[in-house]
C-alpha cells in the first residue's frame, strides 16, 4: 500500500500537520459492530478543498459526520488550528454542513433559510449578506421565494448559500450534487468550486463521482472500507493511482500482468513481477503491428464503436474504433501514456507498518512509464 | 510548528457544559411530568381496580373475578359485547370500502364536501348518536314501524354511523395513493377488472383494511353511550354492565372484575392493532408517486356510488335530520319550545337548568384540553427524540410504550378507577371538580398524541443537524425546526381534545357531581325520563351539543397553520 505522505509523516506516529486548519487523528466511527470509519488521519489546510472519494458504503459520510460532531467517534480526535474539538458541541464548532438533499427549512422562504445561521447580525447587515450570497450562487432577488417553488438545482444553490452565510471555518459537503442530473451536476460542480475559491472556504467534499472530485478539489482522499488509502492532488492521483484498488475505483481496467503487458507492446524493460499495468481510457489502441486478439461484441456509441476484445490471459477489455470492425480479430497494442502501473496485491493488513514496506515501488513507478 | 495531541487548547467549555446539563435536565423533567401524571391518574386507579377485582370478599373465600366469571350473566354480556363488536366491524368495513373507493379514488364535483360530511359522525358525542337513533327508531319516529327499538340492528346501525368514517379515511387514504400502474399492468397481462382488484388492489389494501377493522373493533367493543341509550334492558356490553354494577347495584368488586375482563379484550385488540399498524407502515412505503385518481364513470363507479349513496342517506343523513327536525316539532307542528326549555330545568327533571350544564361542559372541556395538550405535547416531544446514547434510546422505547398504555383503556374503566381511588385519602379529589377534566384529558390524550407525534416524527433528523451546524444551540433547534411542525399539529390536537371532552360520557358519568352535570350527562338523564317535554329537551340539547362539537372541530381545522410545504 502506498503510504499517504501528507497524512502520516515518515518520522513516525506523532500527530503533526499544519498548524492551521483541520487535523483528524486516528478517527474511528462504529455503528454497533460495524466499523464505518477506521483509524483515519486527515489534514485539510486553511483554504484547501479536499474531496473525499469513495464507493457507496465506504464510510465517507460517516467520516464527515464524525468531523462535524454529528456522530460521536469511537475514538480519535478532531483538531481545528491545533485545538481539540472533542468536547465542543456541533453548534459551536463553526463547521458548516451541506447535505445531499439540501434539507432547507420548509417553513422559511429562501431569504429566511440563508439568514438562519446569521441571526445574531443586525437586520440590515443580515439582509445585505443574504443578497450577497444569492448573487454569489446566481439566484439574485430570490429572497422571498418559497422553498417549494425551487427546482432541485436551485434548492442546492440556496443550501450552499445558507451554509456559507455564517462564514464557517470549515464547510463539509455530503454529496451535494448527487441528487441532480448529470448535466446540472457538471455545471454546479464548477459553480461550487468557484464559490468555495471566491469565499476562501476550507472544505471537505464527499462524493462518489470521480469527475466531480477532480473538478472541485485541489486534493483527493480516497476512502475504501472505512480506511483512507490515498491522498493526493487530482493530477498525481490519476497519473499514479498506486494500488489496483484505487485505480479500479478511478476507472482503470483491466489489469495486466507483466508478461501480457509485454506481449501487447509495453516497452522494455517491462514492469516488475509484482506490478500490473492498469489500462486507462484510450490505453488500448488499434495498431496493425500489434498482436491479434479475438473480437466479441460491438456496441455503437455516439460517433464511435465500442469493441469488446479478449486480451491474452483472458482479460476482457474495451476499445474505441471509428467504425465497426469487419473481422473476428483485431490487432491492438497498449498506449503507455494512457496506462498506469500499480501494485498487484491489495493491502491485507490494517497495520500501518505494512504500507511502509511497499513504499519503494510506486515511488519509482513513474520512472517505468514511457 | 505543531502542538502535541495532549496539549489541546483551552476552550470556554465551563458554560457550554453547564448549558448542556440544564438542557438534559429539562428533557428528563419533560419525560417525568407525563410519567407522574399517568402514574397518579392512570396506573394507580387501574392497578387498584385490578387489585380490587382479585381481592376476596370477607368470608366468601372467592375473589370477585372468579365469582363474576362463574355467573352465566357475565358470559351472556361478554358474548353480546363480542357479537356487537363483530357485527359493527363487519358492517363498517363492508359498507366503508365502496365509500373509501368513491371518495378517494374517483374524482367528482362535491367530493370534498362529501368527505367532510362523512367525517362528522366520528367526532359526534356518543350520547347524541344514541339520541338521534332513538328519535329515528323509537316511538313516533319515522322508522318506528321497523320495531327496532332496543334491538341489535339499531345498535349495529349506530356503531356503523360512528365508525364508517374510520374505515373510509384509513382505507381511502391508502387507496388514493396506490400506484395505478400495478392494476394497469395486471389488466395488460389479461386480468379482468374483478381479478385485478382481487389480486392486486385488495392485497395492497389488506393491511389498511386490517388496521381499520381492529380499530373499529376496539371502538365497538368499548362502546358505552350508544349501548346505554339504545340497548335498553335487553342489550348490554361489558362497559354498560360496569356502569350498572357500580351505580345501580353498588357492587364494586363485580364491576372491578368486569373491568379486568374488558382490559383483557382491549389489550388483545390493541396488540392486533399495533401488529397491523406495523404492517401498514411497511406497505405505505411502497406507494407510487403517480396519482391513482380517475374521473367518475357510471359503468365503473356506479355500484360504489349507489352503495355509498344509500349508506350516507339512510345511516348518516336520516338520523341527524330526524334529530334536528324532531327537536323543532311538537304534536301540533313546528315549535321552538324544546330549545326554550333549555333555559329551565325541564319541569324539575334536572337539578340545574340545561344552560348551566352547557356552561359546565365548556369550562370542563377547556380545562381538559389544556391538560391533554400539555401532557400530550410533552409526550410527543420526548418520544420523537432520537438520542445517540443507546441507553437513552432503549429508555425512550420503554417510555414510548408506557405513554401509549392509556390508548386502550376505556373511558368507563378510567371513570370507575377514579371513583374507587381518588375520592379518598391520600388523594381526595372528588369534591374539587378537577377529576372530571383530568379523566376527560386522559381519554383525549391518545388522540392528542396521535395528531402531534406523527408530524414530529416526520421531521428529517438532518433538519435538526443542519440547524446545529449553522450555529443554533439546542433550544433554538427545537424552536425553529420542531416548533413550526408542532404548531401545525397543535390546532388539530386541540380540536380533537376539546370535541372528545365535550362529548365525553363514559368517564364523566361516574365522576360528575349531581349539582354540576355536563351536557351529555344531562341529555342521558332527560332521555331516560318519560314525557314529551323531557324527550324534546333531550333532542334540543343533543342538537346543541352536536353543533358545539362540530364547530370546535371545524375551527381546529381552520386554525391549522398554512405551511409552504406538505412534508
Amino acid at each position: 500500500m502506498r503510504p499517504v505522505d501528507s497524512v502520516r509523516p515518515p518520522g513516525g506516529l506523532t500527530p503533526t500537520g499544519p498548524a492551521t486548519g483541520l487535523r483528524v487523528r486516528d478517527l474511528s466511527v462504529r455503528f454497533g459492530s460495524t466499523a464505518a470509519v477506521a483509524d483515519v488521519d486527515l489534514d485539510v489546510g486553511a483554504g484547501g478543498i479536499v474531496a473525499l472519494l469513495g464507493a457507496s458504503g465506504s464510510g465517507k459520510s460517516s467520516l464527515l459526520r464524525g468531523i462535524a460532531g454529528l456522530e460521536p467517534p469511537t475514538h480519535g480526535t478532531v483538531f481545528w488550528d491545533g485545538v481539540d474539538l472533542s468536547a465542543t458541541p456541533v453548534h459551536q464548532r463553526g463547521f458548516g454542513v451541506m447535505f445531499q438533499d439540501g434539507q432547507l427549512f420548509p417553513h422559511r422562504d429562501v431569504g429566511g433559510n440563508i439568514a438562519y445561521g446569521i441571526a445574531h447580525l443586525p437586520a440590515a447587515q443580515r439582509a445585505m449578506r443574504v443578497r450577497e450570497l444569492l448573487a454569489l450562487v446566481g439566484l439574485p432577488a430570490y429572497e422571498r421565494r418559497a422553498i417549494t417553488s425551487l427546482s432541485g438545482g436551485q434548492a442546492q444553490r440556496v443550501a450552499l448559500a445558507r451554509s456559507l452565510a455564517p462564514a464557517p471555518r470549515l464547510l463539509l459537503l455530503d454529496e451535494p450534487l448527487s441528487a441532480l442530473d448529470r448535466e446540472l451536476r457538471e455545471r454546479l460542480a464548477v459553480l461550487l468550486r468557484d464559490t468555495l475559491r471566491a469565499t476562501g472556504t476550507t472544505a471537505l467534499y464527499v462524493t462518489h463521482d470521480q469527475d466531480e472530485a477532480f473538478t472541485v478539489a485541489d486534493r483527493i482522499a480516497v476512502l475504501a472500507a472505512g480506511r483512507l488509502v490515498r491522498v493526493d492532488t487530482p493530477e498525481e492521483l490519476w497519473r499514479d493511482p498506486g494500488t489496483r484498488e484505487v485505480a479500479a475505483f478511478l476507472g482503470y481496467g483491466p489489469f495486466l500482468e507483466a508478461s501480457v503487458a509485454s506481449a501487447l507492446g509495453w516497452p522494455p524493460p517491462g514492469i516488475p513481477q509484482d506490478a500490473l499495468v492498469a489500462i486507462g481510457p484510450g490505453g488500448l489502441v488499434v495498431d496493425l503491428a500489434g498482436p491479434l486478439v479475438p473480437v466479441g461484441g460491438q456496441t455503437p456509441r455516439r460517433g464511435v464503436v465500442e469493441v469488446s476484445v479478449t486480451l491474452p490471459g483472458g482479460h476482457p477489455a474495451v476499445l474505441s474504433a471509428t467504425e465497426r470492425v469487419p473481422d473476428a480479430v483485431l490487432p491492438v497494442r497498449l498506449e503507455p501514456a494512457r496506462c498506469a502501473v500499480v501494485a498487484a496485491a491489495a493491502p491485507t493488513s490494517s497495520d500501518p507498518g505494512a504500507g511502509s514496506e511497499q513504499t519503494a515501488r510506486p515511488a519509482a513507478g513513474a520512472g517505468w512509464r514511457t | 510548528m505543531t502542538q502535541p495531541v495532549a496539549a489541546s487548547g483551552p476552550l470556554p467549555l465551563g458554560r457550554g457544559r453547564a448549558a448542556a446539563w440544564v438542557w438534559r435536565a429539562g428533557w428528563v423533567a419533560a419525560a417525568a411530568l407525563p410519567l407522574i401524571f399517568l402514574g397518579i391518574f392512570f396506573a394507580w386507579p387501574v392497578s387498584s381496580l385490578v387489585a380490587r377485582g382479585f381481592s376476596s370478599e370477607a368470608g366468601s373465600g372467592l375473589s370477585a373475578v372468579t365469582e363474576v366469571l362463574s355467573a352465566p350473566r357475565t358470559w351472556r354480556i361478554v358474548r353480546d359485547t363480542l357479537t356487537l363488536a363483530t357485527l359493527g366491524t363487519l358492517a363498517s368495513v363492508l359498507l366503508g370500502l365502496p365509500a373509501a373507493y368513491l371518495l378517494y379514488v374517483v374524482r367528482f364535483p362535491g367530493r370534498g364536501a362529501l368527505r367532510a360530511f362523512v367525517t362528522i359522525p366520528f367526532v359526534l358525542p356518543t350520547v347524541v348518536v344514541g339520541v338521534a337513533f332513538v328519535a329515528l327508531l323509537g316511538p313516533r319516529g319515522p322508522l318506528a314501524f321497523l320495531g327496532w327499538q332496543e334491538s341489535l340492528p339499531a345498535i349495529v346501525a349506530a356503531l356503523v354511523f360512528f365508525n364508517f368514517s374510520v374505515v373510509v379515511r384509513t382505507v381511502g387514504g391508502l387507496w388514493g395513493r396506490l400506484d395505478p400502474r400495478a392494476v394497469q399492468a395486471a389488466r395488460a397481462l389479461g386480468a379482468s377488472p374483478a381479478r385485478a382488484f382481487r389480486t392486486v388492489t385488495l392485497p395492497a389494501l389488506g393491511p389498511a383494511i386490517a388496521s381499520a377493522a381492529t380499530l373499529v373493533f376496539l371502538f365497538c367493543a368499548s362502546a358505552f353511550g350508544i349501548v346505554l341509550v339504545l340497548g335498553g334492558v335487553r342489550w348490554s356490553t361489558i362497559e354498560t354492565e360496569i356502569w350498572y354494577q357500580t351505580t345501580q347495584l353498588l357492587d364494586l368488586p363485580a364491576a372491578a372484575a368486569l373491568s379486568i375482563t374488558q382490559l383483557v379484550i382491549v389489550a388483545l385488540a390493541l396488540m392486533l392493532t399495533s401488529w397491523t399498524g406495523a404492517r401498514q407502515e411497511r406497505a405505505l412505503r411502497l406507494r407510487g408517486d403517480a396519482s391513482g385518481e380517475h374521473a367518475w364513470a357510471w359503468r365503473r363507479d356506479g355500484f360504489a356510488s349507489v352503495v355509498t349513496g344509500i349508506v350516507v342517506a339512510t345511516l348518516l343523513v336520516l338520523p341527524l335530520a330526524t334529530l334536528v327536525v324532531r327537536s323543532l316539532r311538537n304534536r301540533t307542528g313546528w315549535t321552538l319550545e324544546h330549545y326554550r326549555a333549555l333555559g329551565t330545568s325541564v319541569g324539575r327533571s334536572l337539578p340545574v337548568p340545561v344552560w348551566v350544564a352547557i356552561r359546565n361542559s365548556l369550562v370542563v372541556a377547556l380545562q381538559a384540553t389544556v391538560i391533554a395538550l400539555v401532557v400530550g405535547v410533552l409526550v410527543s416531544l420526548v418520544v420523537s427524540r432520537r438520542p445517540r446514547d443507546p441507553l437513552a434510546r432503549s429508555g425512550l422505547r420503554v417510555l414510548d410504550a408506557v405513554y401509549m398504555l392509556p390508548l386502550g383503556v376505556s373511558a368507563v374503566t378510567v371513570g370507575f378507577g377514579f371513583l374507587i381511588t381518588l375520592n379518598r385519602p391520600p388523594l381526595d379529589l372528588r369534591s374539587s371538580m378537577i377529576l372530571v377534566p383530568i379523566a376527560q384529558a386522559l381519554v383525549a390524550l391518545p388522540l392528542v398524541v396521535r395528531s402531534i407525534l406523527p408530524v414530529l416524527r416526520a421531521i428529517d433528523p438532518r433538519q435538526r443537524e443542519v440547524a446545529a451546524t449553522l450555529g443554533a444551540p439546542p433550544w433554538r433547534v427545537l424552536a425553529s425546526v420542531d416548533g413550526p411542525f408542532l404548531l401545525r399539529g397543535l390546532g388539530l390536537a386541540a380540536g380533537f381534545a376539546m370535541a372528545t371532552s365535550l362529548g365525553e360520557f363514559g368517564a364523566t358519568t361516574f365522576l360528575t357531581r349531581l349539582d354540576r352535570p355536563t351536557l351529555p350527562v344531562v341529555i342521558f338523564r332527560l332521555i331516560g325520563r318519560p314525557g314529551e317535554a323531557t324527550f324534546g329537551a333531550a333532542l334540543a340539547a343533543s342538537v346543541v351539543l352536536a353543533t358545539l362539537t362540530a364547530l370546535v372541530v371545524l375551527l381546529a381545522e381552520r386554525l391549522r397553520p398554512a405551511v409552504a410545504s406538505d412534508l
